[in-house]
This record gives structure tokens, C-alpha cells and sequence, in this order.
């Protein structure tokens, strides 16, 4: 099986988790999988969105809603009809070849969001003016206990509600009195650029927003769930909810940095800069407040991200996992899982690290490296002798081909840029 | 030609020499043969994947490829048969069950073994190795390996002790699969049913015979439990159910949907299911509904004689041998008799005289918490539920409280001589922490 919830099976029969799991079944696997989605490189990635460009990105907000809903619902799709997990569905249905291939794009885009979660832990920390080379160690540390202890199921709670300090930015938003006749005016007026660090901020914005760790998390989610086609409608309603709770929350980020931030000229150098958007909301106390979420936020993802990914590559590739098997049983296991933190945490610990950049970049990444799964999604929800009468619908082909050809041309449109002369480093 | 993976994408000669297509994939007849015969191949260029060349029209395979001893015209395609499977669509890539180190393994290639024209599968490989020989990786790591002095391991699981779950499930493929897990203990095949795709779930849970079944599914997970009862169709989930006792058929019918668990409970026997219904009444934390109905109870008026008479004709559950209740007319809890009293009592003494009187017992609405509480404090293998009028309703054991004994008091803090740790571990085949 595969994974996430059947590593803490072994804590699941206590009563807290019970109560724990009764609320989950409520928030649904959409809702969930798009809270740890608003993670430390997300909403870096939409500060700096508003910041640099002010209102000038809000317009991505719609497509790239519908095509997440899209996108999570062939995801969430896949996992009720068969009930395979997205990697072990790549392996049984392409081979090894092909299995290696995503698994590889999967590594990479994980390698960066971890490493983005430890520059949240280290920049939140630096705020507070704690020494990254304190709390970076502490924080693996904490994460590596949390998971190997089991207890993080029991805490995930906490996380999860504090990841409601997200909620801060459309307060703050709000609060800043922006113009909203401009602000409604931007979300429906397209703008394109062809400047390198315009496309490098349009490719993170769409990366941190539908990043590809997420569609194996969902579809393990739903199958864990043990939701079947039959009860599928409930959680096509979940993830439309969780679409566009997460993007709303985007939206309104951009909303706050674009009018506090990019109104007043102001140039965000670092993530503690980023903070100035939560100004109007808690004054002094912004930066306080926006450290904090971006801890918490970082710990969350860091303790899901690593994990899932050393589980999905592992399970596809026939090896053992799972922590209730001792390094011995599982040594790719153990050795992908450490190798994934140490490598983010050494880079982050590099004297003089670019934290914001690592934060955004990896979102970028993300992008660039979305449609190789999302090729093979596609190919997988079209095929009738696996998903019968549930295959995709014609507007939902297009949605999805569409998304993947724009991600690759943005992609190829990227690299272009940079190669040419006179286009400037992104970030 | 050692492995599935080289023979597909070869050419296929026909008796002229004419490479007309390529192997796309081969056929085996899933039966009792412990190292099952190719039977035939798919073509590539057959694109509705549905006519088999029978392997009768194979002269030889070789590294070059197969080469038919008929010329194309003359092949006689036919379908695939009801018990037929296809290696590489069915298997290759595919989870299947180790039977002898039970465990759930992917397929990394399929072992084949030539002797004259017949090819037989031999076994499952399971290895790194097989990996890398299908990415074109194995001559390099071999090399960067055979430089540290370390070779690539082996690991090739012999197909006779392959079980093959999921897929099209006919009564043939069934039986073979209740043969091949039935010398797994239920606790195993309950580890191995959190291991496996939803279809092999159903299809391990549909080989095995109702009582075994309950078994495994007792020792599941939750999460499982519900999971697979709500896979099952409803006649054989409600069978399932009948066979497990009644307290953890109440447990998994709480997990499910309400439309879903009146609909299996209606299906149950009546006695069973009025049972049934009256514990999915009781609150999961608390005693009542935790408790087991499986107890021994006993009339007061009964000789110690009589009793043995009663343990003979009907062997209570290992779980419910520990105390015999001793109640009134009305089913009220008058006395408790250990087996040891029982052992050392004169066969003519009457209950009433070897019994304790002044028995523990917890009231039906007691958290779970408490009652795990009273049996460390008394030092106690079960405690009855009681309600008010003192009407004897259940009994609660410490294997029922074994999840929340060990998180509430931990193996140490834990006395009494049992060692919980170590009877978890016996159970879950893991290392006491």
C-alpha cells in the first residue's frame, strides 16, 4: 500500500487519533492535501509574486485554480476507481523504464521543496534572530522524531490549525485598503511577458500552486481512504473546496504584497522583508507572525514531503518501506529519506545560502517539472480497461493537455531567456 | 533468454524467415502446475490485444528471437482462455505475495526456463538487479561494484511459492490461491492484506474459507477492516461478519457507512445480529462497548462436576477461559470462579461454595480508559461489565485492552507479570521496543 496514512497505523488506535481521524474525514484528503500545498515556497513564491509585480499576476489566479481543480480531481479520480496509488499505477501500467523516469522528476521537485522547507525554518528562525545553524540541525532533528516516533499523526492537528495563519493575509490584505476596482480589474485582464523574470515568477506561481508532489499525495490519500468510485462525488466536492480555499488564500497574498510591498516601492531582499505585508494586520508584530507561520508551515511540509517521497519511490520501484521496518529491512528506504533532509539541510546551512532564492526557486522547479507527471496522468485516467466509464471528460482532456503543453512551452520559453543575452537571473 | 524482459520487443520469424512482428507478450495457464508452461504469445502488432499464437507454432526461441515452425498465413490464432493469464500485463510490474517470507513484493521480472521447445516460469524476480538490467544500468553497477569487491544480490522468489491475487477471479484461480495461503498464520495474512491494492484485498479475502477470513480480518487494522468489508459484496461480508465475534464485528459494522452496516446486519443470522445491533448501540470508549459477549456464564446450582461436563461439550474461546461468571435466575452477577478454584474444588461441590463473591466489575458507560485502569490496578485478565439492576452484560480481557494498556501504562510501568510488550510483538512479528 502505499503511502500516507499507513506508516502512523501503529498510533491510529488511540482516541485522540480517532477524534483526530473523525475530523479528517470531514476535512476530506483535497482540503488536507491543499493545506500542506500553502507551504513555506508557496507563499514565498506569491510575496514575491505581489511584491515585484504588484496586481500585474492576479489574472493567473483563475486558470490556474481551474486547472488545479482539474488537475487534483484526475488525481483524486484515479485513486477511488483503481485504488493504486499514483506511482504504483506509473510502474504496473508503463514499467520500469518510465517508473525510473517520473520517479527521477519526483526526486528532483521534492530535493528543492525540501530544501524549501528548511530555508522557511532557517529564515523564520532568523527573524527571531536564532541562528540558522542552530535551528536547521534542531528542526531535522524534531522532524525525524515526529515521524520515526509515530506521534506526528497526533500533532498534525496542530499543524493544520495553525496553518490557518494564512488566514492573516486576507485580514491584512483587507486591511490595507487596496483598490479593489484595480485589484478586480487585474484578476480578469491577462498580461504577458516574455522577460526572463517574469516567466521564471509565472512558472514558480503555477509550480508552488499545482506542484507535482501533490497529485501522488492525493491519490494515496483517496485510496487510503479506502473511497471507491462509488462514494467519488464527496470528494470531488473536497478537492473543488480545497482548489479554491488555497487559491483564494493565494489570491489574497498577492492582494496584501501588491499593496503594501509593490505600492510602496519597497525592494524584498530577503524573507524577512516579505513580512511587511502583514503590516496592516499586526504592525510591529509582522514579522513575528509571519516567522511563525512560516515555521510551522516548514515543519509541517518537511515532516510529510521527504517521507512521501522516499515511500512512493521505493514502493514503485519494489523496495522495501515504511518506518516500522528497521533500516536493515529498508535501507533505500532510510537512505533516500536522510539523504533527501541532510542534502536540503547542508545546502541550507552553506555560509550565506540565498534562503529566499532556494524558497522560490524550487517552486520553479516544480513547474518545470509538473508536466512529466502530468503526461502520465493523463495517459493513466484515459485508459478504458483501467478506469471503465470513468475516464476524462472532453473539457477535462483539454483543461489538462493545455496546462501540460503551456507548462512546457513556459518552460522552454524560460530556458530561452536565460540563455539570451540581456536576460537577467531569475528571483 | 533467461527473463521475461528480454523476450518481449523480440522479432517473431514465421517458418519462411520472415520477421513479421514481435513479442508483446506471453501466456501462461494459470492452474495447479507449480511451474506454469508458456502457452502462447501476443503480438505487437495485434493491436486489440486479443489473438494468441498458441506456443504449439513455436520451433525455438532463442536470443535472436522466436521462430514459428508454420509460415504466417497459416497461424491459428485463438483466445485468450478463461484461466490464461498475460505475464507481462497481469504480473510483470505487478504486486505479488512471497508465501514463504509473507510479504507483499513487486514484480521486477519474470524468470523463464527453457527445455527444448517448452518454456516454463520458474520464478518471481524480485531484485535490484532486475531493475537495473531493464534500465540498461546492470553491466555498469556490476562493474562500479565489482571495484568495491561487492556483487549484485540475487533475489528470485521460485513460483511455486508466488501467489498471484487480483485480476479476473475465477473459481480455478481462487482455489489455487486458497492453496497457496493456507499455511499463513492469520495474524501474517492480516499484515499482508494492509499491504495489498484494493483488488487483492478482495480477492485474498474472497479465497479464504469464512472463518479463516474472520480470523484475518479480526486481526486487521481498522482502517482495513472497514475498508475491505465495504469491497466485499454484501452476502460474503456478512458471512465474515457472522464468523467473527460479536464485539469485533461490532467494531468494523461502526466504521461503515449506516445505510452499509443495516444492510450486512440484516443479511446476518438473527440471533447473531440482534447481538450485533445491541453493541453498535453502546459508545466505542467506553466498557460496553468494548466488551466481548463471548463469556462463560454459570448456574449457581451447578456441581463443579457439571461444569467440566459444560467446558467439555462446547471449548470456550482461549480468551474467555480465565473466569467463569456465576449468575442468578435473573442474570445477575452473583460470583467469579477462577479455573484454578475450579481444578482444586471436589467434583460434587456445588459452584456457589468455591465461588468468590465479592467480585470487581465495571458499569457499561466506564471509559475505556478506566476500565484498562481497573484491570492493571487488580491485576486482572478480564473484568465483567455490569449494568445497574446487576445484570451481567460482558467481559472485558486485556487482549481486547492490549493497544490501550500499552499506550496508557507503557511495557514498564506495566506489573503484574505479563509482559505486554512482548506479547504485542508475538503478534505483530516486530521487535519489542
Amino acid at each position: 500500500m502505499s503511502f500516507p496514512l499507513p506508516l502512523f497505523r501503529r498510533a491510529t488506535r488511540t482516541a485522540a487519533v480517532g477524534r483526530l481521524m473523525a475530523f479528517l474525514a470531514i476535512m476530506g484528503p483535497g482540503i488536507v492535501t491543499q493545506s500542506v500545498d500553502n507551504d513555506a515556497g508557496g507563499i514565498t513564491t506569491y510575496s514575491l509574486a505581489g511584491a515585484g509585480y504588484g496586481y500585474g499576476l492576479l489574472w493567473t489566479m483563475v486558470p490556474v485554480t481551474i486547472a488545479l481543480y482539474v488537475v487534483q480531481e484526475m488525481a483524486a479520480r484515479l485513486g477511488a476507481v483503481t485504488g493504486v496509488g499514483l506511482a504504483d499505477l506509473i510502474r504496473e501500467r508503463f514499467g520500469v523504464r518510465a517508473t525510473a523516469f517520473a520517479m527521477f522528476a519526483l526526486i528532483l521537485a521534492d530535493l528543492g521543496n525540501t530544501m524549501a522547507e528548511f530555508s522557511g525554518l532557517a529564515a523564520g528562525g532568523e527573524i527571531f534572530g536564532v541562528s540558522k545553524y542552530v535551528l536547521v540541525p534542531v528542526g531535522a532533528i524534531a522532524v525525524w522524531i515526529l515521524v520515526a516516533k509515530g506521534t506526528y499523526r497526533s500533532v498534525e492537528r496542530i499543524f493544520l490549525g495553525a496553518s490557518a495563519f494564512y488566514l492573516a493575509y486576507i485580514v491584512s490584505g483587507l486591511l490595507a485598503r487596496p483598490d479593489w476596482g484595480a485589484v478586480l480589474r487585474a484578476t480578469v485582464t491577462p498580461s504577458f511577458s516574455f522577460r526572463a523574470d517574469y516567466l521564471t515568477m509565472f512558472v514558480g506561481v503555477i509550480g508552488t500552486t499545482i506542484a507535482p508532489w501533490m497529485q501522488f499525495y492525493l491519490q494515496s490519500s483517496v485510496v487510503e481512504k479506502g473511497i471507491t468510485a462509488k462514494e467519488y462525488g464527496y470528494t470531488r466536492t473536497d478537492v473543488l473546496v480545497g482548489s479554491l480555499m488555497t487559491d483564494v488564500v493565494a489570491w489574497f497574498i498577492i492582494v496584501a504584497c501588491g499593496a503594501t510591498i509593490f505600492a510602496h516601492h519597497l525592494h524584498v531582499g530577503t524573507v524577512k522583508d516579505a513580512a511587511l505585508a502583514l503590516r496592516p494586520l499586526a504592525g510591529q508584530y509582522a514579522a513575528a507572525l509571519f516567522a511563525l507561520g512560516l515555521i510551522n508551515a516548514s515543519i509541517f511540509s518537511a515532516s510529510v514531503l521527504p517521507l512521501a517521497t522516499s515511500h512512493y519511490v521505493c514502493e514503485s520501484l519494489g523496495f522495501e518501506a515504511g518506518v516500522n521496518r528497521s533500516v536493515r529491512q529498508a535501507p533505500v528506504f532510510y537512505g533516500l529519506y536522510i539523504a533527501l533532509i541532510v542534502i536540503a539541510c547542508v545546502v541550507v546551512l552553506l555560509p550565506g545560502a540565498p534562503l529566499l532564492q532556494i524558497l522560490f526557486l524550487s517552486q520553479v522547479a516544480n513547474g518545470i517539472l509538473l508536466p512529466f507527471i502530468l503526461v502520465f496522468m493523463l495517459l493513466l485516467v484515459n485508459q478504458k480497461k483501467l478506469m471503465g466509464r470513468y475516464t476524462n471528460s472532453h473539457a477535462f482532456n483539454v483543461i489538462a493537455w493545455l496546462t501540460t503543453v503551456i507548462m512546457i512551452a513556459l518552460s522552454i520559453a524560460l530556458l530561452i531567456s536565460q540563455l539570451m543575452p540581456g536576460g537577467g537571473g531569475g528571483g | 533468454m533467461r527473463y521475461l524482459s528480454e523476450v518481449i520487443g523480440k522479432p517473431v520469424y514465421d517458418a519462411t524467415g520472415d520477421a513479421f512482428d514481435t513479442v508483446s507478450d506471453l501466456v501462461i495457464y494459470h492452474g495447479t502446475e507449480r511451474f506454469p508452461r508458456i502457452t502462447g504469445i501476443l503480438l505487437r502488432g495485434d493491436r486489440s490485444r486479443v489473438a494468441i499464437i498458441p506456443w504449439d507454432a513455436v520451433a525455438e526461441l532463442t536470443a535472436s528471437g522466436i521462430r514459428l515452425k508454420v509460415e504466417r498465413r497459416h497461424l491459428t490464432p485463438r483466445p485468450l482462455q478463461p484461466d490464461e493469464i498475460l505475464l507481462r500485463d497481469d504480473i510483470l510490474d505487478g504486486q505479488v505475495v512471497d508465501t514463504d517470507d509473507i510479504k507483499v513484493v513487486r514484480v521486477n521480472d519474470i524468470e523463464l526456463r527453457q527445455t527444448g521447445s517448452e518454456v516454463r516460469v520458474i520464478g518471481a524476480d524480485v531484485g535490484t538487479r532486475a531493475i537495473l538490467r531493464r534500465l540498461g544500468l546492470e553491466p555498469f553497477v556490476s562493474r562500479m561494484l565489482a571495484r568495491a569487491g561487492r556483487t549484485l544480490a540475487v533475489r528470485v522468489i521460485p513460483w511455486n511459492l508466488v501467489a498471484v491475487l487480483g485480476g479476473t477471479m475465477t473459481p480455478l484461480k481462487l482455489s489455487i490461491s486458497r492453496q497457496k495461503l493456507k499455511d499463513i498464520h492469520p495474524a501474517d495474512l492480516a499484515d499482508l492484506l494492509e499491504e495489498l491494492d484494493r483488488d487483492e484485498r478482495v480477492e485474498m479475502m474472497t479465497a479464504l474459507p469464512d472463518e479463516r477470513a474472520a480470523d484475518v480480518l479480526e486481526e486487521a487494522q481498522p482502517d482495513v477492516q472497514a475498508t475491505v468489508i465495504q469491497e466485499l459484496p454484501s452476502e460474503r461480508a456478512s458471512d465474515i461478519l457472522e464468523e467473527m465475534a460479536p464485539d469485533e464485528a461490532a467494531d468494523v459494522l461502526g466504521e461503515l457507512p449506516e445505510a452499509r452496516a443495516e444492510e450486512l446486519i440484516a443479511l446476518m443470522e438473527e440471533e447473531r445480529a440482534e447481538e450485533v445491533s445491541r453493541l453498535l448501540q453502546y459508545p466505542p470508549d467506553t466498557a460496553a462497548g468494548t466488551m466481548t459477549t463471548e463469556y462463560i456464564a454459570l448456574a449457581e446450582s451447578m456441581t463443579v462436576e457439571q461444569v467440566f461436563a459444560r467446558l467439555r461439550e462446547a471449548p470456550p474461546d482461549e480468551e474467555a477461559i480465565n473466569y467463569l461468571y456465576v449468575v442468578d435466575g435473573h442474570e445477575r452477577l452473583v460470583g467469579v470462579l477462577s479455573i484454578r478454584a475450579l481444578i482444586a474444588a471436589r467434583p460434587e461441590t456445588q459452584v456457589s461454595a468455591v465461588m468468590r463473591r465479592d467480585v470487581i466489575t465495571v458499569g457499561p458507560d466506564v471509559s475505556a480508559r478506566d476500565v484498562a485502569a481497573t484491570l492493571v490496578k487488580y491485576d486482572l485478565l478480564a473484568v465483567p461489565v455490569v449494568e445497574e439492576s446487576g445484570r451481567l452484560i460482558g467481559v472485558v480481557t486485556v487482549d481486547q485492552m492490549i493497544d490501550l494498556l500499552i499506550e496508557e501504562y507503557g511495557p514498564r510501568k506495566l506489573g503484574g507479570g505479563v509482559d505486554l510488550s512482548r506479547r504485542r510483538a508475538a503478534r505483530t512479528g516486530a521487535d519489542p521496543a
